[in-house]
C-alpha cells in the first residue's frame, strides 16, 4: 500500500500531524468520550455487535453528502455518546427506479474519516513567514475576525468594493457552509467584484446555447430507457456520477436494450461497468470525429436535409443566416468544398488516432440507429478549444433528427428541463452592488491587471464609456475553496502572482484543512464539516432533489460553521443584523428552510416527520419523460428557440461577428490545439496528459483521507507501450514535466489507457519538495492559464508532458 | 501474507524442535549400541550429558511457538481442536514430547550422580527408562509429522500446492535425522572433551569413550550423508514437479533463481550439499585414521553440523518464500 | 441447513469500490484491511493500424469476500476451533478463541481471513451476520450503487440468475470447498485470455 505521498504531505502541509490512531487526542479535549474512542477504534471491527451493544445506545441521524463530486446523496451517521461509528446510506426505503435511492459513493462512505481526520484544523491561523511558506500562528478567534473585518473596511476604502474579490469554491453546496455565505455577507458589506462560468463546463455552458439558444438542453433519465443507442462521449458517470444515480439509468438502459459505446482515451471505469464497446481516441481531437461522422452521414444519405433546413441555419449553402449567405456552411466545410479537405474518416484517423473503419462504422450507426442519445462529458470541452467539440456535439443529433424526441438527446449541457426542478431553499437575497463580473478562470490576471482588463478580457458589467475595472483584485476570499492555487491552472504562475504582497494585499480562507490553498492565505478560519452544523443541500444535476442535513455531531475542536464565522465578521463590519436576520442561529435557518418546502412542497415531501425520518425527498419521474424541444420540433414556428433567429443554428452569426474565424469559427470545426501532438511543442514533451476526476477525491476534497488512498491511490497511469519506451517499470516513480512544472509520483502501467496518453487524476494536493518538484501528483503543476477563445474558460486538460524514470 | 520475514518463529521452532527429536532418536540408538559394545555405565557416559544439553534448545523451540502465537495468553486454546487440526496435533505432540522427554531425561541424569542400585525403585527405573524413551520417541516423531502435515495437509494444496509434494515430508524428516544426528555427535565431542579434562576419570574409561565416540561420529556422518543423499534425490524431482505446476510455481522457481533469494538458494544448496556433506564424509573417512588427527576429527563434527543447521533455517526461509499463491492476495 | 451466499454481475459492477468501504466502515477495519476487495482483472494488447490504434484488451472487476464455503477448508485446520458454520452456512471466527496462527489464512484459497496485528488476531467477512440475522441485507450488497449484488440462500440465487458461475478469473480454484459465491461473467471476459491483477497494490 503506497501511502509515502501522505505522509509526506502530511509531515510537509501540517507542522501539527498526528499519528494514524490519534483520532483519539481528539476526543481527550471532549474529555469522557476518550475510553470510547479508542474501544470503538480499535475493537469494534473485531466484535462488532458485542461491543457496540455494551458501548449503549445508537443514534442514527439521516443526513447528506454535499461536496463538488457530480452527486449528492444520502448518508446515514450511527452516533453512539457524540462518536460517529459506522455510516450508512439511503437503504431503509423502496428502491423504485422512478424514485431510486440515493446511494452514496466510496467517498461518501468514508465520510467520518473525514470528519476525525488526523490533520483537521483546530484554530484560527494567521501566517507569519512569506506567503505560501506554511508559517503560520493560531490566534484567537476574535484576533482572526479583527484582522479580516479590519483589511476588508481598509480595502475597501482604498480601492473600493470591486477589489474585494469571493473566487469560485465549490467545496461545500450545503446552505450553511460554504461559499455563498460569503458571498452574501460581502454583499451586504457593499459587494465584491462577481464572476460569471464556472471550471466544470465554461465552454459548454456558453457554446449550447450558441445552438440552441439556452442550456436547457437535456431531457429526464428515465426517458434514456427509449433509446436504441448511447455514444457515451468523454462521458464516465460510473467516475464523475453526473447527478447520483445516473450511472444507474445507464444500466437501466442497456437492460432495456440501448447499445452503449465509450468514446474516451481512457477505458474508463464507465467503459468496464457501463458500455459495450470502447473507442479509444486521442484527446482533443473529437471534432475530427465528429465531422468524420457527418461526413458518412452525409455522403451516405442518412441526412433528411429537408427535415435539418426546417428547424436550422447553417447546414448547406442554400439555408444560411441572412447577410451570410456566401459564408461557408456546415456541410461546405465537411465535404471540404471550401478548404479543399474533405473530413473523410480517413482524414479523421490520422488525427484521432482511431481506425476509419471505426468512425464509418459509428458514423453509420449514430446516423441511422433511432432514437439515438449522444451524450457529452465535460473532460473534452475543458480544452483549448472546448467550445468546438460542444457545438459539433449539438449539430450531430440535428442531422441524425434526435432532438426533440423520446429517447433522443439534443446535446450540450443539458439541463434537464424546468418540469423537473423545484426553487431551491436559501438565505433571501441581498443584492451585489459591484456590477462588474469577470471569467471565473481569469481571476489571476484580475489580481495582475485588473485595472487594465476591459471587454476584450471577458469583463462584463461596464458602465457605458467604462474601458476597463477599475481595480484589480486586492482582497481575494476563498471559503470552501482550493481554487487559488491547486484546482486552477498552472500552479507555479499563480503562487508567484500570490507571492507578491503588492498585488493581491490580503487572502483569507475557510477550510477544514491546511490545503495548499490555504497555505497561500494570510488568515486561515478552520471551518467544520457539514455534517458538525445544520443545512439543507439539492441535487448537482439531476434530480430533483432536497437532502436535509441536520447536525450530526458538536464541531469538533471548537471550529465554526462557514454562516458562524461569517456572522463573527458581519457583526465587526456592522451587518450582523442584517446578515444573522437579527441573531438566526444555523438551526434557526434549517428549521425555516424545511418548513418551507414542507409548507410549498407538502405532496413531494410529506409532512416534516417524515421528511426528516427519511432524510430527502426527489420528486419522482412520471410515466411521461420530459423531452427537450418536443414543442419545437412539433411547430417551430409557434416555439420558437432562444437563438436570434428561433431555429437552431449551426451557423452563428453571434459567433461570425465575434471576430477570430480561426479560433472561434461560425460553424463548429475541428481546430488543433495549441498544445497538440502534432505541434513543435511535441518535440520536447510528446505525450498527451489528461487529469481525470478521480474515485479517490471530489477535486482536492478527501485527498488527505486514508481510506481513499488505499482504495485509489494517486498514480499516473500510462500504457505499457510508452513506459517501455522510457525504460518505466510498473510502480517506478517517475518525473512528468513540461515547461511549467514537474511531479514525481508512482506510475501504474495498465493496458487501460490509449499509447501516447497519461493519466494523472486531477486534484491531489500540491506538495513541492525543496526544488519546487510537486511529490503528490497535483496536475495543475502542468497545466496553462490559457482561457478558450469565446467562452474564456478553462483549458485544463490540454497538456502536453514527457515521462522519465525518476 | 505470507513472507518468510514474518515466520521467523516458525522457523526457529521447526527447525529446533525437529533437530531435538532427531538428536533425542540419536541418543537412543547411540545408547543402545555403545551399551552393547562397552556396558550401560559406559554408554550413559557416552551420551547424557549431550541429552541434557537438548533441554534448553527444546525451551527455546517452546518459547517461539509462543512468539508465534500473538496472544500467549490463549496459547491452551491451541489443543481444542486435535480432531482435524494438524497444527493442533503438533503442538499437543510437541509438549508431550518435552515433558515425557523430560521426565526420561532428569531420570537419566541420575545415573550421571548415582547408581540405579542406590536409588528406590531401582528395578523397575530401567524399565521406566525404556519405556519412557519410547513414547518420547513415538510423541517425537508424531511432532515432525504433524509439522510436516502442516504443509503437506491437501486442505491448504489449493493455495500452497508448493507444500503439498512429499518433499515436504522429506524435507522435515531429513531435517530431523540430519541435524539430530550431527547436534548429538557435537554434543557427544563436547562431552568427551569435558571427560578428557576431568580429574575423576580413569584413563581406561577415557580410552573406551575415544573408541564409542569415534564409532559414534563414524555412524552419525553416515546418517548425515544418507539423509543428504535422500535430498540429493527428493529435491530435483520437486523442482521438476514445481517447474510443471504452472505459472505462480513454476514462477518461485524463477523466484529462488533470480530474485533476492538467488543468494539464498545458493548458499543453501551449497552448505547442505557441499559443506555438511563433504564435511560429514571427510569426518567419515578420518575416523579410520587414529591419533593424531583427531582434534580436526572434531572439528569436522562441528563444522558439518553448523553447515547443516544454517542451511536449515534458510532452507526453511525459502520454504515459506517459495509458497506461491495461486489465488489472489499475494504470497 | 441454509447456506447463503453472494452474487455480483460483473456486468453491472463498475468497480467503485463502495461495497469495500461499505464493509470496512462497518468493521471499523483500518488501512490495509479489507474483508471486501475489488480486483481488477485484464490484460490484452494494442495494435498499431497506420497513425491509428487498435485495442485488443479486456477488463472487468471482481468484488470478493469469504465465500462461506460448503466445506471449508480454513475451518479444520484452525487448532482453536475458533471459526464455526452456522445455520445459514456462514463461516465465522470467534476472535475470542483465536490465537493469530494465520492457518486459516494459509487454508483459504481466496485470501479472506485476514491479520491484525495489534491484536494478533485473524478476522474476515461474517456475512453481516449481526445484521441479516436482525433482517437486513449485508453492508456491501445494500451499498452497491449499480445494484450489481445480491446475496441469498445459495440455490435460490442459482436459481434466479442461472447463468452465473463460479470461478471466474482470478478466483479459479479448487471447487471441491464448495465456495457460495456467484457471478455473471462479463462480457468482456476472454477465455484463456492472459489477464493480470491490474490493482494488486490495492488488494
Ligand atoms: N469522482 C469524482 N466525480 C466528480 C468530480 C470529482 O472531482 N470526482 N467532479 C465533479 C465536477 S465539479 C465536474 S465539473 C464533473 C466533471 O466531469 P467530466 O469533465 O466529464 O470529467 P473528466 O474526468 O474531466 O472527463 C470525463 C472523461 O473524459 C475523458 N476525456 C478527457 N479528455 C478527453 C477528450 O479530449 N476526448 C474524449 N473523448 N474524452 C476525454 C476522460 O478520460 C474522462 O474519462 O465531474 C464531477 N464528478
Ligand atoms: N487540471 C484540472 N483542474 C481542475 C479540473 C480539471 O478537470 N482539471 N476541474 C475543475 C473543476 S470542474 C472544478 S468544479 C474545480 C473545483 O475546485 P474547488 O472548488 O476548489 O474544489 P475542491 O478542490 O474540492 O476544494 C474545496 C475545498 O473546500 C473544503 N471544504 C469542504 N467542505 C467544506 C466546508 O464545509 N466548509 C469549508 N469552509 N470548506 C470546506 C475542502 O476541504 C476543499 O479544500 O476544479 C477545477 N480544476
Ligand atoms: S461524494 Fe458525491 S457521489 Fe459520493 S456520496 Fe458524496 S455526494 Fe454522493
Ligand atoms: S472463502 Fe476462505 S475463509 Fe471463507 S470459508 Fe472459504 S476457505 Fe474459509
Ligand atoms: S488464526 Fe485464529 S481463526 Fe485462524 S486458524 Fe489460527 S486460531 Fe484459528
Ligand atoms: S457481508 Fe458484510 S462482512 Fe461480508 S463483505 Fe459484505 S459487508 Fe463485509
Ligand atoms: S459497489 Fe457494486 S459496482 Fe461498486 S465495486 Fe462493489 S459490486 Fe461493483
Ligand atoms: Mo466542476
Amino acid at each position: 500500500m503506497s501511502t509515502n505521498g501522505k505522509t509526506n504531505l502530511l509531515t510537509q502541509l501540517n507542522s501539527t500531524t498526528l499519528n494514524r490512531r490519534s483520532f483519539l487526542k481528539w476526543s481527550s479535549a471532549a474529555g469522557a468520550t476518550a475510553m470510547l474512542a479508542s474501544k470503538v477504534d480499535l475493537l469494534d471491527g473485531i466484535y462488532p455487535l458485542s461491543k457496540a451493544e455494551a458501548q449503549g445506545e445508537t443514534t442514527v441521524i439521516p443526513t447528506g453528502c454535499c461536496h463538488n463530486c457530480g452527486g449528492r446523496c444520502v448518508l446515514k451517521a450511527h452516533v453512539q455518546d457524540g462518536v460517529i461509528v459506522r455510516v450508512t446510506s439511503d437503504t431503509d426505503r423502496p428502491d423504485d427506479p422512478m424514485d431510486p435511492q440515493l446511494r452514496a459513493c466510496v467517498r461518501g462512505r468514508s465520510y467520518r474519516r473525514r470528519v476525525y481526520a488526523p490533520d483537521r484544523l483546530r484554530s484560527p491561523l494567521r501566517r507569519t513567514g512569506p506567503r505560501g511558506s506554511g508559517q503560520f500562528e493560531e490566534i484567537s478567534w476574535e484576533e482572526a475576525a479583527d484582522i479580516i473585518a479590519e483589511n476588508l473596511i481598509r480595502i475597501k476604502e482604498e480601492y473600493g468594493s470591486a477589489a474585494i474579490y469571493n473566487h469560485y469554491a465549490t467545496g461545500a453546496g450545503n446552505t450553511i457552509n460554504g461559499s455563498g455565505v460569503v458571498g452574501r455577507m460581502l454583499n451586504l458589506f457593499g459587494g465584491r467584484l462577481n464572476y460569471y462560468n464556472n471550471y466544470s463546463w465554461a465552454c459548454t455552458q456558453v457554446a449550447t446555447p450558441t445552438v440552441f439558444g439556452t442550456q436547457t438542453s437535456g431531457q429526464s433519465r428515465v426517458d434514456w430507457l427509449n433509446a436504441k443507442l448511447i455514444l457515451m462521449w468523454g462521458w464516465n458517470p460510473a467516475e464523475m456520477i453526473d447527478g447520483t444515480n445516473t450511472m444507474y439509468y445507464v444500466k437501466l438502459a442497456r437492460e432495456a436494450g440501448a447499445k452503449t459505446i465509450v468514446i474516451d482515451p481512457r477505458h474508463s471505469m464507465s467503459a468496464v461497468g457501463l458500455a459495450d464497446e470502447w473507442i479509444p481516441i486521442r484527446p482533443g481531437t473529437d471534432a475530427a470525429m465528429m465531422a468524420a461522422m457527418a461526413y458518412v452521414m452525409i455522403n451516405e444519405g442518412m441526412v433528411d436535409e429537408d427535415y435539418v433546413n426546417r428547424y436550422s441555419l447553417g447546414y448547406d449553402s442554400q439555408h444560411m443566416p441572412d447577410g451570410y449567405e456566401d459564408a461557408e456552411s456546415f456541410k461546405a466545410y465537411i465535404l471540404g468544398e471550401s478548404d479543399g479537405v474533405p473530413k473523410t474518416p480517413e482524414w479523421a484517423a490520422d488525427i484521432t488516432g482511431v481506425p476509419a473503419e471505426t468512425i464509418a462504422r459509428i458514423g453509420r450507426e449514430y446516423g441511422t440507429t433511432k432514437p439515438g442519445i449522444l451524450y457529452q462529458g465535460y473532460g473534452v470541452q475543458r480544452r483549448a478549444y472546448g467550445e468546438q467539440v460542444v457545438r459539433m456535439g449539438c449539430v450531430l443529433p440535428v442531422l441524425a433528427g434526435n432532438v426533440g424526441i423520446p429517447g433522443g438527446w439534443a446535446g450540450g449541457i443539458a439541463f434537464a428541463v424546468s418540469a423537473e426542478s423545484t426553487p431551491g431553499v436559501g438565505f433571501p437575497g441581498a443584492r451585489n452592488e459591484v456590477s462588474y463580473s469577470i471569467p471565473s478562470f481569469m481571476f489571476t490576471d484580475a489580481i495582475l491587471r485588473g485595472n487594465e482588463m476591459g471587454a476584450a478580457d471577458g469583463v462584463r458589467g461596464l458602465a457605458d464609456g467604462e474601458e476597463t475595472l477599475p481595480t484589480s483584485i486586492k482582497f481575494l476570499y476563498n471559503p470552501a475553496g482550493n481554487c487559488i492555487v491547486n484546482q486552477h491552472g498552472n500552479v507555479n504562475r499563480t503562487i508567484e502572482i500570490l507571492k507578491d504582497e503588492s498585488l493581491c494585499e490580503f487572502i483569507v480562507t475557510h477550510d477544514n484543512f491546511l490545503t495548499p490553498s490555504a497555505r497561500y492565505s494570510d488568515i486561515v478560519m478552520p471551518a467544520c464539516t457539514y455534517w458538525e452544523t445544520w443545512g439543507v443541500t439539492a441535487n448537482w444535476k439531476y434530480g430533483p432533489t432536497r437532502i436535509l442535513m441536520p447536525q450530526v455531531v458538536e464541531p469538533l475542536y471548537g471550529t465554526k460553521s462557514d454562516y458562524a464565522i461569517c456572522a463573527m465578521i458581519a457583526e465587526r463590519l456592522g451587518i450582523y443584523d442584517e446578515f444573522t436576520e437579527g441573531g438566526k442561529t444555523e438551526q434557526d435557518w434549517y428549521n425555516q428552510w424545511v418548513d418551507q418546502l414542507v409548507t410549498e412542497y407538502g405532496d413531494v415531501y410529506g409532512d416534516r416527520v417524515t421528511f426528516e425520518e427519511r432524510g430527502s425527498m426527489t420528486v419522482p419521474y412520471t410515466e411521461e419523460p420530459t423531452i427537450a424541444f418536443a414543442d419545437f420540433i412539433a411547430d417551430p414556428a409557434a416555439n420558437p428557440l432562444g437563438t436570434p433567429s428561433g431555429l437552431i443554428e449551426i451557423f452563428s452569426p453571434a459567433l461570425a461577428e465575434f471576430g477570430n474565424p480561426d479560433e472561434v469559427p461560425a460553424i463548429p470545426k475541428y481546430i488543433q490545439e495549441w498544445d497538440s501532438p502534432f505541434g513543435p511543442e511535441a518535440g520536447e514533451y510528446p505525450l498527451q496528459a489528461i487529469g481525470s476526476h478521480y474515485m479517490h477525491r471530489s477535486h482536492s476534497t478527501f485527498d488527505n483521507i486514508d481510506w481513499l488512498d488505499e482504495a485509489f491511490p494517486q498514480v499516473a497511469f500510462m500504457n505499457n507501450l510508452d513506459a517501455q519506451e522510457r525504460g518505466i517499470a510498473d510502480g517506478d516513480s517517475v518525473k512528468i514535466y513540461n515547461n511549467r512544472g514537474a511531479m514525481i509520483i508512482p506510475v501504474r502501467l495498465t493496458p487501460r489507457i490509449m499509447p501516447g496518453v497519461v493519466n494523472i487524476p486531477q486534484g491531489a494536493w500540491y506538495t513541492p519538495d525543496a526544488s519546487g518538484v510537486d511529490r503528490r501528483g497535483c496536475v495543475n503543476i502542468l497545466t496553462t492559464e490559457r482561457p478558450s477563445p469565446y467562452a474564456l474558460g478553462n483549458t485544463q486538460q490540454s497538456i502536453m508532458v514527457q515521462v522519465e524514470k525518476a | 501474507m505470507i513472507h518468510p520475514n514474518n515466520e521467523w518463529s516458525l522457523i526457529i521452532f521447526n527447525v529446533l524442535g525437529q533437530m531435538s527429536v532427531g538428536a533425542f532418536l540419536a541418543f537412543g540408538v547411540a545408547h543402545i549400541f555403545a551399551a552393547r559394545r562397552a556396558g550401560v555405565h559406559q554408554a550413559d557416559l557416552l551420551a547424557t550429558r549431550a541429552l541434557l544439553a537438548l533441554g534448553p534448545i527444546l525451551v527455546i523451540g517452546m518459547a517461539a511457538v509462543f512468539g508465534h502465537v500473538g496472544n500467549p495468553d490463549r496459547v491452551f486454546n491451541m489443543l481444542s481442536n486435535l480432531d482435524t487440526s494438524w497444527l493442533a496435533r503438533e503442538v499437543a505432540a510437541y509438549g508431550a514430547f518435552l515433558v515425557v522427554g523430560g521426565i526420561f531425561a532428569i531420570l537419566q541424569a541420575l545415573t550421571l550422580f548415582k547408581k540405579d542400585e542406590e536409588l528406590p525403585f531401582s528395578n523397575w527405573l530401567p524399565k521406566i527408562r525404556i519405556a519412557l524413551a519410547w513414547i518420547a520417541a513415538i510423541l517425537g516423531v508424531l511432532f515432525v509429522l504433524s509439522a510436516a502435515m502442516i504443509y503437506y495437509d491437501p486442505r491448504l494444496a489449493s493455495r500452497q500446492t508448493g507444500w503439498a509434494h512429499f518433499h515436504t515430508v522429506v524435507i522435515f524428516f531429513v531435517d530431523m535425522v540430519m541435524l539430530g544426528a550431527l547436534a548429538l555427535g557435537v554434543g557427544f565431542v563436547g562431552n568427551y572433551l569435558w571427560l578428557q579434562r576431568s580429574k575423576h576419570v580413569a584413563d581406561e574409561t577415557r580410552r573406551i569413550q575415544a573408541g564409542l565416540l569415534r564409532d559414534s561420529i563414524k555412524a552419525m556422518a553416515f546418517v548425515a550423508i544418507a539423509a543428504i543423499g535422500v535430498l540429493f534425490v527428493s529435491t530435483p524431482l520437486y523442482l521438476v514437479y514445481l517447474g510443471n505446476k504452472g505459472d505462480r510455481l513454476t514462477s518461485s522457481i524463477l523466484m529462488m533463481l533470480q530474485t533476492e533469494y538467488a543468494t539464498h538458494f545458493f548458499a543453501y544448496l551449497f552448505l547442505s550439499f557441499t559443506g555438511a556433506g563433504i564435511l560429514s564424509g571427510f569426518a567419515w573417512y578420518l575416523t579410520e585414521e587414529k591419533g593424531k588427527w583427531q582434534s580436526l576429527l572434531y572439528l569436522l563434527v562441528v563444522g558439518a553440523f553448523v553447515c547443516a543447521i544454517v542451511a536449515a533455517f534458510i532452507g526453511r526461509y525459502l520454504f515459506y518464500a517459495r509458497n506461491a499463491t495461486l489465488l489472489i492476495g499475494g504470497p | 441447513m441454509a447456506q447463503y451466499g453472494f452474487y455480483v454481475d460483473l456486468n453491472a459492477c463498475i468497480g467503485c469500490k463502495a461495497c469495500q468501504v461499505a464493509c470496512k466502515d462497518r468493521a471499523n477495519n483500518e488501512v490495509g484491511t479489507n474483508w471486501r476487495r475489488v480486483i481488477e482483472y485484464g490484460g490484452g494488447d494494442w495494435v498499431k493500424a497506420g497513425n491509428a490504434w487498435q485495442p485488443n484488451i479486456f477488463t472487468y472487476f471482481v468484488p470478493t469476500a469469504c465465500h462461506h464455503c460448503s466445506n471449508p477448508p480454513c475451518l479444520p485446520v484452525c487448532p482453536t476451533a475458533a471459526i464455526e458454520k452456522d445455520a445459514n452456512g456462514i463461516v465465522k471466527i470467534n476472535v475470542d478463541l483465536c490465537i493469530g496462527c494465520h492457518y486459516c489464512e494459509w487454508a483459504c484459497p481466496w485470501g479472506a481471513p485476514q491479520f491484525y496485528e495489534e491484536l494478533a488476531v485473524v478476522n474476515k467477512c461474517d456475512f453481516c451476520k449481526d445484521l441479516v440475522d436482525a433482517g437486513g441485507n449485508p453492508a456491501c450488497v445494500d451499498a452497491c450503487p449499480m445494484r450489481a449484488m445480491d446475496w441469498g440462500d445459495i440455490e435460490e440465487l442459482k436459481a434466479k440468475y442461472p447463468e452465473a458461475v463460479f470461478p471466474v478469473e482470478p478466483l479459479a480454484g479448487p471447487e471441491d470447498f464448495g465456495p457460495n459465491a456467484l457471478y455473471t461473467k462479463h462480457v468482456q471476459a476472454v477465455e484463456g485470455a492472459a489477464g493480470a491483477i491490474l490493482n494488486q497494490e490495492e488488494i
